[in-house]
C-alpha cells in the first residue's frame, strides 16, 4: 500500500469523523505532518464536513454570541490580573523581610535581635532553599521531558517510515500472488555487481511496474532507467524514482521481448548507455 | 453573515493568538454555525448545545497556542475540540441525570436518527440526494457516532467495505455540496 492507498483507504475520513481509536488517529496526525498529500486530502475532507454542517438550517440563538463575548472579555481581564499578582507577591514579601532584618541589624543593638525574628529568618531561608531546589528540579524535569519528547517523536517517525515500508511490501506481495501479472525477474548482467529487480506486467492493462529493486547506490546526478526491448530495439519505459522500496508504475507496453535497467543521467536518456546496463530479464 | 473585517486564515490565527476580540468575533460569525451543528448531532438539544458551543469558544481562546498550522487547517482542530467537549458533556453526570442513557441497539437507530435529522430541513435536503445505502451509512457515522465495528454489524458489511464506502459517500457529498453552492 502506498500513498494513494493511504488516501483511498477511508482512514482519513474516519479520522475526521472521530471514528478512529486514539492510537490510529495519532498515526494519521503523524502521517499528515510527514506527507503533504495526506495533509491536503485531510484538509479537503475537513472542508466537506464543514460545508455539510453549514447546509443545516439550524443556528445557535442570537443571544449566544453577546454572552460569549462577555465571558471572553472577562477571561482577558483575568489573564492580566493573574499575571500581575504572580509577579508582585513574592517580590514584596522578600523586600519586607529584607527591610526588617537590615533594620534590626543596623539601627538596633544586637541584643534586641530577638528569637522570633531569627526563627522567621531561618524559615524564610529554608523556604527560599526549597523554592530553589524545586525550581532546579523542575528545570531538570523539563530537560528530561524535552529529550523524552524528542525520543518519542523520533520513534514515531521511524514507526511511520516502517509502516510505509510494510505497506509497500504487502502491496508487492499481493502482486506476486496475483496471476494477472506476468513476473519478470531482472538479474545482473556479466561484469556488473550483483543486483536484481522485479518487473510486474499487467496482462489486462499492459501496465508495467517495477519493484523490489536492489541496485548499487546512484550518484546524485544519475538515475536508473527501465527499458523494454521491443522487436530487438530498446524503448524507454521510464526513469525510476524510488531506489529501494515500494512499487512504481512505469509505461504501458503491448508487447516486449525483455526488460533491462541502465544507469543514465538524471531525467533519463533517449537511448540506453549499454555499458551501463545493470540488470536484464525476459518473460518466461 | 457579513464579516466585520476580512481575514485570511493566517491573519485570523494571528488575531486569535493575540486574543484580539475582533478576531474571536469573526471566528464566531464564521464558524459557530458549523460547530454548533457538530455539537447538535451529538446533543440534539438547542440549549445544551448552545452551552457547549460557548465552552468550545472559551476552550479555543484558552488553547489557541496549541494549534499547529502545520498539522491541518483551523477547522480540523476546532472540529476535534468541539467533538470532544460535546462527548464529555453527554457522558457527564449532570447530563445523564436529565436524560436517560440510551444503549446502542438496532431499534434505537431509527429513533435517534429521527431526533437528530428529520426536523433539520437543510441537512435532510443535502442527504436525500445521496443513494439510500450511503445516506444510511452517513447517518450512522456522522450523526449517531457509531464506530466502524458497530456499523459493520448493523449493516452486515465487512469492515473494509464500511471504510471505503464512508470515503465514497464523503466524496459524493463533496461534489453534491459543490453543486448546490454554485
Amino acid at each position: 500500500m502506498d500513498l494513494s492507498c493511504i488516501i483511498s483507504s477511508g482512514d482519513l475520513e474516519l479520522y475526521l469523523l472521530g471514528m478512529l481509536p486514539e492510537e490510529e488517529a495519532y498515526k494519521i496526525e503523524q502521517l499528515a505532518v510527514l506527507l503533504p498529500e495526506v495533509r491536503l486530502e485531510l484538509d479537503r475532507i475537513s472542508g466537506t464536513i464543514e460545508d455539510f454542517a453549514r447546509t443545516s438550517e439550524r443556528n445557535p440563538s442570537a443571544g449566544v454570541k453577546a454572552n460569549l463575548m462577555e465571558r471572553l472579555r472577562s477571561l482577558n481581564v483575568d489573564d492580566h490580573n493573574a499575571g500581575a499578582e504572580i509577579v508582585s507577591l513574592p517580590v514584596n514579601e522578600a523586600a519586607e523581610a529584607n527591610n526588617t532584618s537590615t533594620d534590626s541589624a543596623i539601627i538596633r543593638p544586637m541584643k534586641r535581635y530577638n528569637w522570633l525574628q531569627a526563627a522567621s529568618m531561618i524559615g524564610l531561608l529554608l523556604a527560599l532553599g526549597i523554592v530553589i531546589l524545586l525550581a532546579s528540579q523542575n528545570r531538570e524535569n523539563k530537560k528530561e521531558l524535552v529529550s523524552l519528547e524528542q525520543r518519542v517523536n523520533s520513534i514515531n517517525r521511524n514507526l511511520v517510515e516502517q509502516q510505509r515500508l510494510n505497506l509497500a511490501a504487502s502491496e508487492m506481495l499481493k502482486m506476486y500472488e496475483n496471476d494477472k501479472y506476468i513476473k519478470i525477474r531482472l538479474l545482473s548482467v556479466p561484469g556488473k555487481p550483483k543486483a536484481a529487480a522485479q518487473v510486474f506486467w499487467d496482462t489486462d492493462t499492459k501496465e508495467v511496474y517495477i519493484a523490489d529493486i536492489s541496485l548499487p547506490q546512484t550518484p546524485s546526478h544519475k538515475q536508473y532507467q527501465l527499458w523494454a526491448i521491443v522487436g530487438g530495439k530498446p524503448v524507454d519505459a521510464g526513469v525510476m524514482d524510488i531506489p529501494k522500496h515500494g512499487v512504481q508504475k512505469m509505461k504501458v507496453f503491448q508487447k516486449a521481448d525483455a526488460f533491462a535497467i541502465t544507469l543514465e543521467r538524471k531525467g533519463g536518456s533517449p537511448t540506453p548507455t549499454l555499458e551501463e546496463m545493470y540488470v536484464m530479464g525476459k518473460p518466461s | 453573515m457579513p464579516p466585520s473585517q476580512n481575514y485570511t486564515e493566517t491573519s485570523l490565527i494571528q488575531g486569535l493568538l493575540a486574543h484580539d476580540e475582533q478576531a474571536y468575533s469573526y471566528l464566531y460569525d464564521h464558524y459557530s454555525k458549523a460547530l454548533f451543528n457538530i455539537i447538535y448531532q451529538i446533543i440534539p438539544q438547542q440549549e445544551v448545545a448552545e452551552d457547549v458551543l460557548q465552552e468550545v469558544f472559551i476552550r479555543l481562546w484558552q488553547n489557541i497556542t496549541s494549534y499547529d498550522a502545520s498539522r491541518g487547517r483551523l477547522f480540523t482542530w476546532m472540529l476535534n475540540i468541539t467533538r470532544n467537549l460535546a462527548i464529555d458533556r453527554i457522558r457527564s453526570k449532570d447530563y445523564n441525570k436529565q436524560t436517560k442513557t440510551t444503549e446502542l441497539k438496532e431499534d434505537v437507530y431509527e429513533k435517534r436518527s429521527e431526533q437528530a435529522i428529520i426536523n433539520d430541513i437543510g441537512l435532510k435536503n443535502t442527504m436525500n440526494q445521496l443513494p439510500d445505502e450511503n445516506r444510511k451509512l452517513l447517518e450512522l457515522a456522522y450523526f449517531q457516532g457509531y464506530t466502524q465495528e458497530e456499523i459493520s454489524k448493523l449493516l452486515n458489511l465487512p469492515l473494509g467495505t464500511v471504510k471505503t464506502r464512508i470515503r465514497s459517500t464523503l466524496i459524493q457529498l463533496r461534489t453534491l455540496i459543490g453543486k448546490n453552492n454554485s
